[in-house]
């Protein structure tokens, strides 16, 4: 890629870096997945640090299993679904005599396929994936089995040994896997936003004068929506200016966005609301803690700031951002286009950060995203209802998401939820920083505003998988000002009423 | 076509006519029974379109009429669904993008690869390796060739934006500009399915008869009033059949947006299906999918019958 920035961009770059795209893109297809191959010694590594907590939960542990059945499993495709195949399943199918098929999904498609699978009761699948907003729906429809009546069933521990191995997790993330006081699904794969930046630039003492001589006030990692759009603003240049002392070979821009029509261009969209204070729809609770129903906020000032300061950010994004979904965005960081990218996943580290392998002398870094409200999430697992396995369902999901599990998880580059893999000081070794490097901010992140959010409307309404699609396109309308802010906002809000109205578990109040 | 004797009014020999008559729903006697066999036969496809076309599409109808939001049952639900779809600003959109696609698509391959053919139809070297690569992309499915245009889109390491820029154009961004998305769209459409009609066409312009080309030229016609005089008369029919195929397909458009823009920038490459799809697959909302479907269906049949009365005339006319 020097090479690259010493000549310029010629063809054969354009073939090859098209044809190095197409493979990363479909790699990351899952939500976030890092594209890069499992390092040869994760076995020996994963063996040792089980070696080292004999107490933890492990595959030696699983009882016999009399149900021999094989168990059909879905998972997110890409190095985990791959590192499964090659690496668990077969571990798992000698110890239980359990055999497994891998049913590899991208993310996009997950709910729709499986819900599909689900209404028409085809007991397709043992093991479902699925990501936390859409726990209550399938819960409420009785989609995916309790944890605790499966523990109840198959595992000599019970409802309090289960109770027990869901400690390691993040609470806020298992509040979101949980349904009516029952967990449902076990999250393995934490997608909380970061605010990813360059270092290099964001620091350097010539870029801090110059800010600070612009707009009167420092140069730091900005913690508010005025400061990011200042800041973005200020590291947009055109090719053949300085950045960080250095002529830019091509031009570079303040900020990745994800605005195209995808349903990541909502979870954006959320966090500065959110940030600001704000809410789409607030849950409202009763004095006991139930929820009553759900207040809708927008089109409220808040929310139309909010549109208004994206639209502002847009200003300092590259053009093909309005086409663009996460894996974009973190390449465009990985490719030296953006100073940062405000609200990435943080399971995308591995891709933002390797702008410093591909351009000797860049640092990335990750901090709070602005506003200090994440966008904040999970992906888990849980047994179908009509699973044909339910017991090897089980404790394939247990053995998964066990510390072994999780463990070669964040080996690959994944973003685990259990805070022992996530703190484990393995992780937090130079070493292993552009791989797990995001680890450190994102436990502080998921840890302070989870359980917040876990109460949103985003994950406790039934309807919320239907919802946030319209989410989506309301932001893509706004963004591509098909619509002015309010009107579209108020558009959004009736969908919501309609939609929560026809597949909702709980009613919208009068504001 | 000579009509079968009947066997019970002209015995093949003595031994039959001496047998006991036979009942005419005895397996024997359907098989003899002119009547009756020709339903027989038609039995078997009769099946599958009631099981395949008739039985799902009455489904459809009747489902349109209820609300049936999956899991729950269905409930009869009157008009609601068909106020809902005709009051509903995103369907008229989507169908208006529909409308365009269908309309900028299908007339592009028309002329395109009635051209195209037109030039293949000549001998020249190495016309066997050109005709044979002219059906590259037919064979690519629609799915996978979005995933390649998306990228050969892409402004910043797309080839087709490094060949712009190379001859001093300026940087398009195809997917990302909502004002020529669905143009973008429609290229890869284009691409994909022109081949369709070249085949098409080339195969009616060999099945042409040569003389009537033989007269026109000896009575000095140009060659431009020998293809709107001769050649597009004669091949006119083929024309309507290609053009009605395509603009079926090009109604059900779906995969290649899901592959390059899923509908945006905002909801400019929103069409039709893409709507059905969200109600019905992503809502679980049948009721609400299928009236939009069944309107669909409607328009298309519709414009499908304008055509077919075209193409009869065309037919007579030849």
């Amino acid at each position: 890629m020097t090479g690259i920035l010493r000549r310029g961009f010629t063809r054969r770059d354009a073939w090859r870096t098209s044809a190095a795209y197409a493979t990363g893109l479909s790699a990351v297809a899952g939500f976030g997945l890092p594209a890069f191959a499992q390092s040869e010694d994760a076995d020996k590594i994963v063996a040792e640090m089980v070696a080292a907590n004999p107490d933890k939960f492990n595959l030696s542990k699983i009882p016999e299993v009399t149900n021999k059945d094989k168990i059909t499993v879905v998972v997110e495709s890409g190095f985990w679904s791959d590192y499964l195949k090659t690496a668990m399943i077969p571990k798992f199918t000698e110890k239980t005599g359990v055999e497994v098929e891998v049913v590899g999904m991208s993310t996009n498609v997950m709910y729709a396929k499986q819900q599909v699978e689900l209404l028409g009761d085809t007991g397709g699948y043992d093991v479902l994936s699925m990501e936390a907003a859409y726990v209550p729906e399938w819960a409420a429809n009785g989609f995916v089995k309790p944890l605790y009546e499966l523990a109840t069933e198959y595992d000599s521990e019970g409802v309090d040994g289960m109770a027990e191995y869901l400690k390691p997790f993040y609470a806020g993330l298992m509040t979101m896997m949980t349904y009516e006081n029952q967990p449902y699904s076990i999250p393995y794969n934490n997608y909380t936003q970061g605010l990813h930046y360059r270092a290099d630039l964001l620091e350097h003492p010539e870029e801090r004068k110059a800010f600070a001589e612009k707009y009167g006030y420092p140069l730091t990692v900005p913690t508010t929506f005025p400061q990011l759009i200042d800041v973005a603003a200020f590291f947009t240049r055109k090719a053949g200016e300085n950045a960080a002392g250095k002529p830019l070979e091509k031009d570079l821009y303040g900020v990745a966005l994800m605005a195209g029509r995808n349903e990541q261009i909502n979870d954006e969209f959320s966090a500065i609301i959110w940030g600001m204070g704000g809410d789409w729809f607030r849950s409202i609770y009763d004095v006991k803690g139930v929820l009553e129903g759900y207040e809708i906020t927008i089109p409220d000032r808040i929310s139309i700031v909010a549109a208004q300061t994206y639209l502002e950010l847009l200003k300092s994004a590259p053009p093909a951002a309005m086409s663009w979904d996460f894996p974009e965005a973190a390449n465009a960081m990985a490719e030296g286009q953006v100073a940062m990218v405000p609200f990435m996943f943080n399971n995308l580290w591995p891709v933002t950060a390797s702008v410093e392998t591909k351009f000797p002398g860049t640092r990335a870094k990750v901090a709070t995203v602005p506003g200090g409200r994440p966008y904040t999430g999970a992906y888990g697992i849980g047994v179908a209802h009509n699973a044909n396995n339910p017991e090897g369902a089980y404790w394939f999901v247990k053995y998964l998401t066990s510390y072994e599990g999780q463990m070669a998880y964040a080996l690959g580059g994944g973003n685990p939820c259990r805070r022992d893999v996530v703190l484990d000081p393995f992780f937090q070794t130079e070493e292993r920083r552009l791989t797990n490097g995001a680890y450190a901010q994102n436990d502080l992140d998921t840890m302070a505003w989870t359980y917040d959010v876990a109460k949103k409307g985003h994950f406790t309404s039934t309807a919320m998988g239907k919802i946030y699609s319209e989410l989506a396109i309301a932001c893509a309308k706004i963004v591509n000002k098909e619509a002015e802010v309010e009107p579209a906002l108020q558009e959004l809000a009736a969908k919501i009423v309609d939609i929560q109205g026809r597949s909702g578990n709980a009613k919208i109040l009068e504001s | 076509m000579q009509a079968r004797p009947s066997v019970s009014t002209v015995p093949t020999d003595a031994k039959e006519a001496m047998a006991p008559a036979r009942s005419r729903w005895s397996w024997r006697g359907m098989v003899e029974d002119d009547a009756i066999f020709k339903w027989l036969l038609l039995v078997p496809a009769l099946i599958f379109m009631v099981a395949l076309v008739i039985y799902p599409t009455v489904f459809a109808v009747v489902t349109s009429f209820q609300k049936y939001i999956l899991p729950r049952p269905a409930t009869f639900a009157g008009l609601e669904n068909w106020r809902w779809v005709v009051n509903d600003a995103a369907f008229w959109s989507a169908f208006l993008t529909t409308v365009k696609f269908v309309v900028i698509a299908v007339g592009v391959e028309l002329v395109l690869g009635t051209l195209i053919a037109l030039f293949l139809n000549r001998e020249f070297r190495g016309q066997t390796v050109i005709r044979g690569l002219c059906i590259l992309p037919l064979v690519a499915a629609p799915f996978a060739t979005s995933l390649a245009w998306r990228h050969l889109y892409n402004s910043d390491y797309g080839v087709i934006n490094y060949v712009l820029q190379a001859i001093g154009l300026p940087r398009v961004e195809f997917l990302a500009d909502s004002s020529i998305a669905l143009y973008s769209v429609i290229a890869i459409d284009v691409w994909q399915w022109t081949p369709l009609v070249i085949f098409v066409v080339f195969a009616a312009l060999r099945g042409l008869p040569k003389e009537p080309f033989e007269a026109a030229k000896i009575d000095g016609a140009s060659a431009w009033f020998t293809f709107r005089r001769l050649t597009l008369p004669m091949i006119k029919p083929v024309l309507l059949i290609v053009a009605m195929l395509r603009m079926v397909e090009a109604f059900r458009v779906y995969d290649i947006l899901y592959g390059t823009t899923r509908g945006g920038p905002g909801t400019s490459t929103e069409t039709i299906n893409w709507l059905i799809f969200r109600e019905g697959f992503q809502y679980f909302d049948l009721g609400r999918a299928t009236a939009m479907s069944v309107l669909v269906l409607l328009i298309v049949l519709v414009l499908t019958n304008l055509l077919f009365q075209q193409l009869i005339k065309a037919i007579r006319a030849n």
